[in-house]
């Protein structure tokens, strides 16, 4: 009997250190929550019924996501437009693809001390081609990876006493980082750059046009929103800065669809963006799309409050502003429904009647659901996605 | 967890059926256990998630003017040297150094140091950018190679470089990487606590079995009987539940691999720590010198295992009967 009660001490014990283990745990992550105080993430959607025009709901939907930039930029606004895109896609092939590509930049690393030149050469294409495959589903971050690629190339092709593919290299190396921070520099860095670079034809400036099969989409390069693409208005940018660029197009709903684009000066280069319905998340998205917010079969504002209360949580956002385009009883009107959801709360249903024909009809109701969501006023005709400088360009010397 | 065993014992003498007993064992020995597994899981899954989107221009504390006089002071250092004025290629850097803390920039000044001629100033500054942990870290071992330096050790911690990284990315999380132990930990612990609940189990079966062959009466007996072949199983379940959490703590606990090796890391940081890296150095020769540390720690690890097993067999001995 000794025994079973030293077992049974024994057995409460290592119980009771279990418990002690848990809650440490947990007051642990607790702290750590406390001390991130963070910006609050505001996304926003905007959904139209079949019929209705695109461009029509990509243009409210950038216009309202513009105003949130600029309110954030400008400093009354505490929090950001975040994006919600990358959810609907497949974001697990990334890290894979991104590994592989670290592992050949280590092997080329690795090659290149052992003076083995061709085989870090090797190593390094292979490095690009993975990091390639990865790019649709790469985020902020990863771009020191690829810049160290160029730069390793470029030794390597130094050592190979490669002249011109070496200039080539380090050119790229240097537009990728310009790029990438999104610098116009002061006037001093382009005697500097032009002497660097005037004859490869990593200098001066290029045309880039997307174009898609999908209507509606928001085109990303480097990481900012510049514009919108559709079949039949395709995105064109006539003075590009030559080098290298990443150019990605995504849509709610859709896989998000990205390349890496090196520009050569005086020359167009032609994208044709091929966009793919997401699977994954596809229950996640379509819900919003199909719900009923005004008319006869409207859901009530309870299970909206439930619904939305649920995306926040999904979505790892704080604000959800949403936006229904309907048709009504006259052609040229639509009615645009405009709902919020701040603070675990449902806010105020405003819907508006808006021309389908003239262009920025809208404003006015952006200004006034702004203002019943912010308590500030904001102009909408006013906002222009402002790419402010954030980051220097700096590089590593030849 | 008193109530928890008061429970087990009073439904016990209930002569409740084998399956909820086992039931009950596991809410009140695995309810810690498997919240301590869902709250680190969780935790991490939001973290990685964070790191994904995490905006870059967030909040980088520097105000444009300073970056703006960092981006001309390293123009100004470019074309410097690139007019092979490294002197005050050299101070230009430094300048912009001190005001963005970038890391390339120690990069810079360490070459214009190089082609100077001024080795040990440039070797100060390869071990400040090696401390910021750079993509191309094996380059810059290299690059010190080949100025003549045998043995070197990183730069100590809380110089201008090691704040580089945070312009960038995100800090690790302080708690990461204990909690990781913690997980392992615990489940090797719940692991321990099955294994020791089948040993009571066990004890008591042998208990009853004694009282059942002390009976007299054919139906106290047979009670007795069946109470110690129920608890008899229940020590079996238990124990194999047990040594299987076990096995799986003890495989947690070795495979873990550091939080700290991000994708951002370098060739050699998962691999081997300064002092092994120092001993690299100083053999040049030697390149399979970290694999042969890295094998040593194997086979350490695999020492372990035998010691904790026989010890576990012990347990499972006991409690069979």
């Amino acid at each position: 009997m000794n025994f079973k009660k030293l077992f049974l001490t024994a057995v409460t014990l290592t119980l009771l250190s279990q418990c002690l283990l848990g809650q440490s745990v947990v007051k642990l992550n607790v702290a750590h929550a406390q001390t991130e105080q963070k910006k609050d993430r505001i996304a926003v959607m905007i959904f139209a019924q079949e019929g209705i025009d695109e461009r029509l709901r990509v243009s409210i939907e950038k216009d309202l996501r513009n105003m949130v930039v600029s309110a954030e930029s400008s400093g009354k606004l505490k929090g950001r437009l975040y994006p919600i895109e990358p959810f609907f896609d497949v974001g697990q092939l990334s890290k894979a693809n991104l590994r592989k590509t670290q592992r050949h930049f280590n092997e080329a690393q690795r090659a290149f001390e052992k003076n083995d030149f061709d085989e870090a050469s090797d190593q390094l294409k292979r490095a690009k081609l993975f990091y390639m495959k990865s790019i649709p589903f790469i985020y902020n971050g990863n771009e020191e990876l690829l810049q160290s690629i160029y730069y390793l190339n470029y030794l390597v092709h130094r050592e190979l006493k490669d002249t011109k593919a070496m200039r080539d290299l380090y050119c790229n190396y240097i537009s990728l980082a310009r790029n990438i921070t999104g610098s116009v520099g002061p006037i001093e860095q382009f005697d500097v750059l032009a002497e660097l670079c005037e004859e490869s034809p990593i200098s001066g400036t290029a045309e880039l046009k997307v174009t898609s099969k999908v209507d509606g989409a928001h085109v990303y390069i480097n990481n900012e929103p510049v514009g919108l693409v559709d079949q039949a208005n395709p995105y064109i940018s006539p003075f590009m800065p030559a080098g290298v660029h990443l150019v990605e197009v995504r849509k709610l709903g859709y896989a998000r669809w990205g390349k890496l684009v090196t520009l050569e000066n005086g020359k167009s280069k032609v994208m044709k963006a091929k966009l793919k319905r997401a699977k994954n998340r596809a229950k996640d998205f379509l819900p919003l799309a199909n719900l009923q917010v005004t008319g006869e079969q409207a859901f009530s504002d309870t299970y909206l409050s439930d619904f939305f209360y649920e995306r926040t949580y999904r979505f790892k956002v704080n604000t959800i502003l949403v936006g229904y385009l309907a048709k009504t009883s006259v052609p040229d009107q639509v009615q645009l429904t405009l709902l919020s959801f701040k603070d675990e709360m449902l806010g105020e249903k405003l819907s508006f009647q808006i021309s389908q024909e003239q262009r920025h009809s809208y404003f006015p109701a952006l200004a006034q659901f702004w203002e019943s969501v912010f308590e500030f006023k904001e102009e909408p005709q006013e906002m222009r996605a402002t790419q402010s400088r954030w980051m220097p360009t700096f590089f590593k010397v030849e | 967890m008193f109530n928890h065993l008061e429970l087990i014992t009073t439904l016990r003498l209930r002569g409740l059926t084998v399956f909820k007993l086992i039931l009950i064992l596991h809410l009140g020995g695995s309810v810690s256990l498997l919240s301590n597994l869902l709250i680190t899981d969780a935790y991490a899954q939001t973290n990685s998630e964070e790191d994904v989107f995490d905006d870059k221009r967030g909040d980088v504390s520097i105000n444009q003017e300073t970056l703006d006089k960092a981006e001309t002071a390293f123009f100004k250092g470019l074309s410097a040297y690139r007019a092979k004025k490294y002197k005050e290629a050299a101070k230009r850097f430094k300048t912009a150094h001190k005001l963005v803390p970038y890391r390339d920039l120690l990069f810079n000044i360490a070459r214009a140091y190089e082609e100077l001629k001024q080795n040990e100033k440039a070797v100060k500054y390869y071990k400040q950018y090696l401390s910021t942990k750079p993509i191309d870290e094996t380059q810059v071992i290299h690059r010190m190679r080949q100025l003549g330096v045998s043995r070197f050790e990183p730069a100590p911690k809380g110089n201008k470089g090691t704040d580089d990284l945070q312009l960038k990315t995100e800090p690790i999380p302080k708690g990461s990487e204990t909690q990781i132990d913690w997980l392992s930990w615990s489940v090797l612990g719940g692991g321990i606590a099955l294994v020791s609940t089948s040993a009571y189990f066990g004890l008591s079966a042998l208990d009853s079995a004694e009282s059942a062959r002390n009976a007299t009466k054919n139906a106290v007996y047979s009670n007795a009987k069946s109470e110690a072949e129920s608890q008899a199983l229940v020590a079996d379940v238990s124990m194999a539940l047990g040594l299987a959490v076990t096995a799986g703590g003890l495989y947690l606990l070795f495979t873990q691999p550091s939080s700290q090796t991000s994708m951002n890391t370098g060739v050699y940081r998962s691999h081997i720590k300064s002092k092994s890296r120092a001993h690299l150095e100083s053999n040049p020769k030697q390149k399979n010198a970290f694999n042969q540390e890295s094998l040593k720690q194997q086979t350490l690890k695999l020492n372990y295992l035998p010691i904790i097993n026989e010890k576990l067999q012990g347990f499972a001995i006991m409690g069979q009967f």
